[in-house]
């Protein structure tokens, strides 16, 4: 009886409840929604990152990490693949020379790592080989003599790049509606090339002026990128034998994986190449990545793999990207001081109306005191009432960050337009997909029954002391 | 033999209301027996308010004491005295002071949910109580639904809902017109007669006074008469 007086009771005076509890619903739901975006993009960093990056697991000689240094290897890499792909959570396993070098062209050079690999195990393993740009030719389906797979990043610093609008280009353009107002200009830089992106962003802000051009050049850009393929680049590097080796290359690809730390550092050829010029035996490898069916085992699976690799180094996902780890940990942090702000805030408005509720009401409690309603009762009715204000504006507010965390999760935020070159250069993805965890759920829920619990003890104490005889003289 | 519901021994309240100390209550000694109807009459300020307070257990006397069947009230403690109250004493108020949001059924069945009574016997006393106060079709309105003359019958359900030894009356007829007045206190008496409960009444309406049938005069915290009719 108390519950549903005290439910009741919310509803007197409609208007104000439901101030509080339209700004219990949009502070919960700003706050919910946002952690959920920020879930979302950790979530994104770390798919990208193991999918393209890191892989699940991976083993090297245990001094190699230290260095990076060539002549830690692991030797005859195949009698290990055979054992590891019959772990049946294991769906890949890619070996890899890795050697810290320069590549450089007629126009630049610049520190890189080279993965000497086995084209079609890389496949199974990452996602390199999907990621190839538009007109950036492709991951090693040419034969020809030493083909290279290169990042755009690591293009646009060797000066690979150019820029020219093409008749396509415009016809892509036209298909973004915003674009339509300053294609017309644009037809007078058709099939003019452009050797760099300097030169091309000032020919567009001559074009369309200073403001326009910065709003416009990011599609312009990428629209009209133009790839040198067939170019020559020369990889040199400290061989296994301590002399300077070197040799060319030609480039046959060009991927983005939307990490342009990653692909301003990481170029691929194939293993039988590189192993003469680095004076590797055949086998020899300073890596083994391991892809995994799905991330639940890998604890498990590395296990397995130091039982198949004695003496060697096996590492998970989370121990190579420590940072990825470090990201879910603070944003469970930032969730809770966050919330904490918010809640604090409603948490005061709660007080003001709850005790508004009790002042007006003095005559009425007094009424239940003098009939026999005892003071624990009167103190849960009025506590009662307010985690009810409390928490109907939350339940609301959860079911509606629920409801868009699962609509724009599936069809993704695309935040391409706003600042794609900062997310990339970070490693992040621009579209993302907000999601949440249960357990931060659950954690919400507790941190919003404590508010209200909170927020009701001062109204409540305060009914509670009332004095029922002077209570009911009083005239409302 | 009548047995005695309430018994006031020497009873004295001094207010202590800043410097100035008022002299409310001068030593009253009274008694009700069980079954009585009876009125405290006197003009505002006499102390009646006061004197029904303190058989109430609202307020604590100053001096003297309070027996309410064979319990002297001022020895409880007041989680003690809030318990004595529910169980022994009902409260028909002024303005009437119903649960607002509640209808008038779950008004009348409150107290004895405090009490902890079972819904059956809950449902059954409430369905009595409502009919015989003429209500028996209200049972599912708000007090905001009612008449001034209906909520003062859901208030007097309401007070006689625990079944208490005596039921406190603060001038509950002074928002009523006569018709009204006539009603309720028909309803009372009648009520009176069946359940063999005591009313007291702190009233200046004369209809009250007629009604009664004893009529104790206050005057300045004094018993001026007391008269049995």
């Amino acid at each position: 009886m108390i519950w549903s007086i005290s439910w009741k009771n919310v509803w007197r005076n409609k208007i104000r409840s439901l101030v509080v509890i339209v700004a219990f619903t949009f502070g919960i739901f700003g706050g919910v929604y946002m952690v959920a975006v920020f879930y979302g993009m950790i979530d994104s960093r770390v798919k990208l990152a193991i999918g393209n990056e890191a892989s699940h697991i991976q083993v090297h000689h245990p001094s190699y990490l230290d260095n990076n240094e060539l002549k830690y290897t692991i030797d005859d890499y195949q009698k290990y693949v055979g054992q590891i792909e019959n772990i049946p959570e294991v769906k890949g396993v890619s070996p890899r020379i890795k050697i810290l070098g320069m590549a450089s062209t007629s126009g630049n050079a610049s520190g890189v790592m080279i993965n000497g690999i086995d084209v079609d195990r890389e496949r199974q393993v990452t996602g390199i080989d999907e990621s190839l740009v538009e007109g950036g030719g492709s991951f090693f389906e040419e034969d020809g003599r030493k083909p290279i797979v290169i990042g755009e990043k690591l293009a646009k610093t060797l000066k690979l790049t150019y820029y020219k609008i093409t008749a396509g280009d415009l016809d892509r353009l036209s298909d973004k509606k915003n674009m339509r107002a300053v294609l017309p200009l644009l037809d007078s830089l058709r099939d003019k090339s452009f050797r760099t992106e300097a030169d091309f962003e000032k020919a567009l802000s001559g074009l369309l002026g200073k403001s326009e051009a910065e709003k416009y050049s990011f599609h312009i850009k990428a629209a009209s990128i133009k790839y040198r393929l067939k170019r020559r680049i020369v990889l040199s590097f400290q061989s296994l034998d301590g002399h300077i080796a070197y040799d060319a290359f030609r480039v046959i690809g060009i991927y983005k994986t939307g990490n342009s730390v990653f692909d301003g550092l990481n170029l691929f050829v194939r293993m039988s190449d590189i192993t003469p010029v680095a004076s590797l035996h055949s086998g020899q490898v300073n890596q083994l990545a391991i892809l995994l069916t799905s991330v639940e085992h890998d604890d498990q699976v590395a296990e397995m793999v130091k039982d198949i690799m004695p003496g060697m180094d096996v590492q998970t996902w989370d121990e190579i990207m420590p940072e990825a780890g470090m990201y879910t940990s603070t944003m469970n942090y930032y969730l809770f001081i966050f919330m904490i702000i918010i809640l604090l805030a409603l948490g005061f408005g709660i007080v003001n109306t709850m005790l508004m509720a009790v002042l007006e009401r003095i005559k009425e409690l007094g009424m239940l005191m003098a009939i026999g309603m005892n003071k624990k009762r009167v103190f849960s009715m009025i506590m009662l009432e307010t985690v009810f204000l409390g928490m109907t504006g939350a339940v609301i507010g959860m079911a509606i960050s629920y409801g868009l965390i699962w609509y724009t999760g599936s069809t993704g935020l695309d935040l391409t337009s706003l600042y794609q070159e900062g997310f990339e250069a970070m490693g992040f993805s621009p579209m993302i997909y907000p999601t949440i965890g249960w357990e931060s759920f659950i954690q919400l829920i507790f941190l919003v029954v404590l508010t209200g619990v909170l927020a009701a003890i001062y109204p409540a104490r305060k009914a509670m002391k009332l004095n029922p005889s002077e209570a009911l003289r009083i005239d409302m | 033999m009548i047995m005695k519901v309430i018994e006031i021994e020497n009873l004295e309240k001094i207010y202590n209301e800043s410097e100035i100390k008022v002299h409310a209550i001068r030593g009253i000694d009274l008694s009700f027996e069980e079954g009585e109807f009876a009125a405290i009459v006197g003009p505002s300020g006499s102390g009646k308010t006061t004197l029904l307070n303190m058989l109430g257990g609202l307020d604590n006397p100053s001096k003297g004491k309070i027996t309410i069947g064979g319990v002297d009230i001022s020895s409880l403690k007041s989680s003690e005295l809030i318990n004595f109250r529910l169980s022994n004493i009902g409260f028909v108020f002024q303005a009437y002071n119903l649960i607002p949001v509640l209808t008038a059924k779950e008004n009348v069945e409150f107290i004895m949910h405090l009490q902890g009574k079972s819904k059956t016997e809950r449902d059954a006393r409430t369905k009595e109580l409502l009919e015989s106060v003429g209500l028996g079709d209200r049972l599912d309105s708000r007090p905001s639904k009612l008449s001034g003359g209906q909520q003062q019958r859901v208030a007097v359900a309401r007070a006689l809902a625990s079944k208490p030894k005596f039921v406190l009356a603060d001038e509950p007829t002074a928002n009523l017109d006569t018709e009204a007045t006539e009603n309720l206190l028909d309803i009372m008496e009648k009520l009176n007669r069946e359940e063999n409960i005591t009313f007291i009444f702190a009233t200046h309406d004369a209809r009250v006074m007629k009604k009664a049938r004893r009529v104790i005069t206050i005057e300045d915290g004094k018993v001026l008469s007391d008269e049995i009719k």
